[in-house]
């Protein structure tokens, strides 16, 4: 460990911390354009020069190491000074076209000017700046304006360190240097997006966002993606309903507008695969499930809430009563969250029968943003794309659902034909994934032999057609809750927008149920997660206040998994 | 005073090996081979040699630098890429003593522990190149460079690595990030070649003819060398002389020799008797002195410094009483645009706008708030660079306003070029 001085306060930092990164435990942030915490050192914008005591020259913070004693002052007025005058030069030959950039109001540049610029400046003539590419397409996802550029050679990095593509350079010399891609060529794989975030400039942009909102008029919810197993952080950028009201017609509330990684060094760094960054369209599908149905003479009719309760609570209790509790079962899911799935395994307990079937989902076909020589249900990466596509496995394993759902391995099928089950609950929509025509009829025809088949799915399906009762449940931004993820890290969603129509979320739909056959209430997802860590001892001791923004892992996934622990935040990222 | 470096320079056949055995060539590596490295470093730090790429660094210590036991192969660069305006000196060492600088790189591969060195040479050396391989070859057929140098059980490989005409190539780490294959951008420093250089390996860049004095040395001892020169510079320099003087061309001269001695005797004064006005004494990156300082100074190290300028890379421009200040440092800033490689900001931002506002104020387009726009700017990118390159833009800058802000203000003033700076 070393001392040093910043701006008169002392820090401890192992040997090798780079000045940039001790002052930031010191509470102080070094501007900063081309330093990313989680890429090699460039150097070259020289915004981070800071003033080291008896060193004739100032020195860039980023590539200097730190030293026993060393005394650094960020703020003199010389440095001051210095930072403006870097500052300027990196506006001289900006276009400082705001009013049409998409970065403009999270534009690192634009900070940068009311925090150590605001000069008046000497090369205001546009004639006179240089004149580069500005609307370049590289590929489907996202563009390049060449003269907002201001050379960090952040996605150079990226490119050559995180992803090992080198899709990206430099192109020709001096001021004429521009970014680009080898003859123009798109660019490929499945974490494009993330140059836009890495850009501190409105230089790389989503063709996916452009356009569609100021960014000063969306709220960052935190959140998980619900895509893999991963579990990586995110944010939900949301109109809220009820927010600014301003331009509702092009801009609704109540919407997802995009989906942006948060960091975490031990899940996701500070990156999301595009998959996971468009998932966020599957909010605003055209099909989703806006009331409860029940099937009727002619097809699935929209009925209220009560009514589903009531009619689905008694049927349940007569089936059991007459044919015994095992002739009721449930399905949990890997799609749902630990709270859900413990709700239906309670109420499921409640009635007398212990169910331990769960699905998966193994998605077929492709995925919006998604690069990829086989399904995405099957492909997996080196970074972050896992194989198992959903969020909560190892959740839903260890709330008590041992068994995975197949045609005829977790033998619910069977016992369906064989009439031994005669009432099924299902969360989500088993059969989703069964592409095989014929496996998919027989089961199918195997459902429709149930007295009672509930489906509760924010998605209809050929299931949920045939089902006694569809109960519109709701996507990940509509609900609280936590997932596990392959890690054994239980990481909280949170609600960004209010449910779809009548839909409601997963949990409340469950609780009226659980309220019904044992009289226990729950008004929240946290409530049900204090009644889990108290019952399933995989979950003991744990509540939201300790999940917090990092999540708590499993213990007995401990052993297996040696990435607990924090990591500090400019540490190398290896998943 | 003895030549070290030109002294037989006027046998053309000195290119050939046996004409430079003839004057007792390669009796110099023959000694370091039966030194100690150690030995042949002392010998070096004795002579007082110092780097005559530009900076001017002390040879032998900068060879101690190198990191230690790290298992990995060392590696010896000579750098020929010279490329700064107003240098033309390790070129003549090329075309003309190329066995001298052989001698030179294996002597330093001894002194260093380096099984292979690399001659990075500009690219438009085209016929410096042809004549250097000639004369490799020539080493390895007899025995000079290979394995088994002279049965000392040594071995030394050497190859010719010609550049594609990038002057940044010149600047240490970016040869080294050439030789490896990649784009010429200098490095950020630390680490340091020394440490890590050329494919991650401890590496000694050494200008040519730094390398080139190493056969003189080892032969004559240190302290042979010291005597010459004054004690902070010691031996010889190869100056090369242009502007306008009658003989320009490349004069090897004890350092310390005065600089008016260089202008009048070895060229013949200023052409069509005009007076002198300036001289830039270092290559084109240093701050120039006007007539005045010239009078006095001295070419060498401590001098220049005293006198706020460098000797650089013995590149000495001259300028007489018709010389257009103005119009001559819109030359150098050009260069300096076109030569940056646009990594770091203050260089590749700041290099443009100066010379857009030099060409204004050249072209009688100037405005008033110019002249302290390029003081300002020169600010900017004076220290704040990963390589120098931008202080060498800056340099002239500060050195040409201080020194003749008067031409700068009449250009803005009258719209124009009172000179008559036609050369011909
Ligand atoms: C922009 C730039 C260009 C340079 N060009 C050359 C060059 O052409 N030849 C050279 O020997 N040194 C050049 N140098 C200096 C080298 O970086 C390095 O200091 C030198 O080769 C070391 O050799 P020495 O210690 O023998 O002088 C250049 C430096 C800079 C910053
Ligand atoms: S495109 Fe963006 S990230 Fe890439 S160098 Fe330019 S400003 Fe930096
Ligand atoms: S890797 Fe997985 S969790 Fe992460 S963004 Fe992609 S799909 Fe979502
Ligand atoms: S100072 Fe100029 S030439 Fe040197 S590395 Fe920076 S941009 Fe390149
Ligand atoms: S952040 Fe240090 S040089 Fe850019």
């Amino acid at each position: 460990m070393m001392t040093l001085t910043i701006d008169g306060k002392k820090v401890e930092v192992p040997e090798g911390t780079k000045v940039i990164e001790a002052a930031q435990k010191a509470g102080i942030t070094i501007p900063r354009f081309c330093y990313h915490p989680a890429l090699s050192i460039a150097g070259v914008c020289r915004l981070c020069t800071v003033a080291i005591e008896g060193q004739k020259k100032g020195a860039i913070s980023c590539n200097t190491p730190v030293a026993e004693g060393m005394v650094v002052y960020t703020n003199t007025p010389e440095i001051q000074e210095t930072r403006k005058g870097i500052y300027e030069l990196h506006m001289a030959n900006h276009p400082i076209d705001c009013p049409v950039c998409d970065q403009s109001g999270e534009c690192v540049l634009q900070n940068y000017y009311m925090q150590v610029g605001r000069y008046k400046s000497a090369f205001k003539n546009t004639a006179e700046k240089v004149q580069k590419r500005k609307v370049v397409h590289l590929g489907e996802k996202i563009v390049l304006d060449t003269e907002r550029c201001i050379l960090c050679d952040r996605c150079v990095r990226f490119c050559n360190e995180i992803t090992k593509n080198y899709e990206l350079n430099r192109f020709n010399r001096g001021n004429h240097t521009e970014i680009g891609t080898f003859e123009n060529r798109p660019l490929t794989g499945n974490y494009q997006e993330n140059l836009v975030d890495v850009c501190p400039v409105g230089a790389l942009l989503s063709k996916d966002f452009r356009f569609k909102v100021r960014v000063w008029w969306v709220e960052p919810v935190d959140s998980i993606c619900n895509q893999c197993s991963r579990g990586c952080n995110i944010q939900l950028h949301v109109r809220k309903k009820g927010g600014q009201v301003q331009n509702t017609v092009f801009h609704p509330t109540n919407e997802v507008y995009r989906i942006k990684p948060r960091l975490h060094a031990d899940v996701n760094s500070y990156w999301i695969c595009d998959v996971g960054r468009y998932s966020y369209k599957q909010i605003h599908t055209e099909s989703r499930l806006s009331q409860p149905l029940k099937k009727g003479p002619r097809g699935l009719q929209a009925k209220g809430w009560a009514d589903a309760f009531e009619d689905i609570a008694s049927r349940m209790r007569g089936i059991a009563q007459k044919s015994g509790p095992s002739s009721v079962a449930a399905l949990g899911s890997a799609q749902h969250t630990n709270e859900e799935n413990y709700l239906l395994w309670r109420w499921m307990k409640k009635m007398g029968t212990s169910p331990t079937v769960y699905h998966r989902a193994v998605p077929k076909g492709g995925r919006p943003g998604f690069h990829g020589d086989v399904d995405w249900g099957e492909f997996e990466d080196n970074l972050l794309i896992q194989k198992d596509k959903n969020p909560n496995t190892r959740g839903v394993q260890a709330v008590g659902f041992h068994k995975e759902f197949t045609l005829d391995g977790a033998g619910l099928l069977p016992a369906i034909e064989r009439g031994e089950i005669k009432a099924l609950y299902c969360l989500g929509d088993p059969l989703r994934d069964l592409q095989n025509k014929e496996t998919f009829l027989s089961a199918l025809s195997a459902m429709e032999r149930l007295e009672l088949l509930v489906v509760q799915d924010a998605y209809p399906s050929d299931l949920a057609s045939r089902a006694t009762w569809v109960l519109p449940g709701v996507t990940f931004a509509e609900k609280e809750g936590t997932f596990t993820n392959f890690q054994g890290r239980v990481q909280r969603i949170r609600k960004a927008i209010e449910p779809l129509g009548e839909a409601k979320a997963d949990w409340e739909i469950l609780s009226e149920f659980v309220k019904r056959f044992e009289g226990g209430e729950f008004s929240s997802a946290e409530g049900i997660f204090e009644a889990l860590a108290q019952e399933i001892p995989a979950f003991h001791g744990m509540t939201y206040e300790m999940i917090g923004s990092k999540g708590v892992m499993l213990p007995l996934t401990q052993t297996l998994s040696p990435q607990s622990g924090e990591r500090a935040k400019g540490e190398g990222f290896n998943p | 005073m003895e030549k070290i470096l030109t002294k037989h320079m006027d046998d053309l056949n000195l290119s050939q090996i046996e004409t430079y055995r003839f004057y007792g060539g390669y009796e110099g590596l023959r000694k370091a081979l039966s030194m100690k490295p150690d030995e042949i470093i002392e010998e070096v730090k004795k002579s007082g040699l110092r780097g005559r790429g530009g900076a001017g660094f002390p040879t032998g210590m900068k060879w101690t630098f190198l990191a230690k036991n790290t298992g990995k192969p060392i590696y010896l660069c000579c750098n020929a890429d010279e490329s700064e305006p107003g240098t033309f000196k390790d070129r003549l060492i090329i075309e003309r003593n190329p066995h001298q600088l052989i001698e030179g790189i294996a002597i330093a591969c001894c002194a260093i522990g380096a099984h292979t060195a690399y001659i990075y040479i500009r690219g438009e050396f085209f016929h410096g190149a042809r004549v250097l391989q000639k004369a490799l070859d020539e080493a390895y057929a007899s025995g000079f460079l290979g394995k088994d140098i002279l049965k000392s059980g040594f071995d030394l490989h050497v190859f010719l690595h010609r550049g594609m005409g990038a002057y940044i190539c010149g600047e240490e780490t970016a040869l080294i990030q050439s030789l490896e294959g990649k784009k010429g951008f200098p490095r950020l420093k630390p680490p340091f070649p020394a440490v890590v250089g050329l494919f991650n390996c401890p590496t000694i860049v050494n200008n040519v003819e730094t390398l080139a004095n190493l056969p003189y040395i080892v032969l004559n001892g240190g302290a042979k060398y010291a005597q010459f020169g004054t004690p902070k510079s010691s031996g010889t320099r190869l100056f090369s002389l242009s502007g306008h003087v009658h003989r320009p061309g490349v004069y090897e001269l004890e350092m310390g020799t005065p600089l008016m001695d260089l202008i009048e005797k070895e060229g013949g004064g200023i052409l069509k008797g005009r007076k002198l006005k300036a001289v830039i004494p270092g290559g084109s990156s240093v701050p120039v002195l006007t007539e005045m300082e010239v009078r006095n100074i001295r070419l060498d190290f401590e001098s220049m410094q005293n006198a706020g300028t460098m000797l650089g890379s013995g590149g000495v421009i001259v300028m007489d009483e018709a010389t257009c200040m103005v119009h001559a440092l819109r030359v150098l800033a050009r260069f300096y645009k076109e030569e940056s490689c646009g990594q770091c900001t203050p260089c590749r931002e700041g290099t443009g706008l100066v010379l857009q506002i030099l060409e204004r104020i050249d072209q009688g387009e100037g405005r008033l708030e110019d002249i302290d726009l390029l003081l300002r700017l020169s600010k900017y990118m004076m220290g704040t660079t990963i390589c120098p390159l931008a202080d060498a833009d800056a340099m002239p800058i500060q050195s040409f306003i201080a020194k003749f802000r008067n031409e700068f203000e009449e250009h803005i003033r009258e719209h124009g070029c009172s000179y008559d700076d036609t050369h011909d």
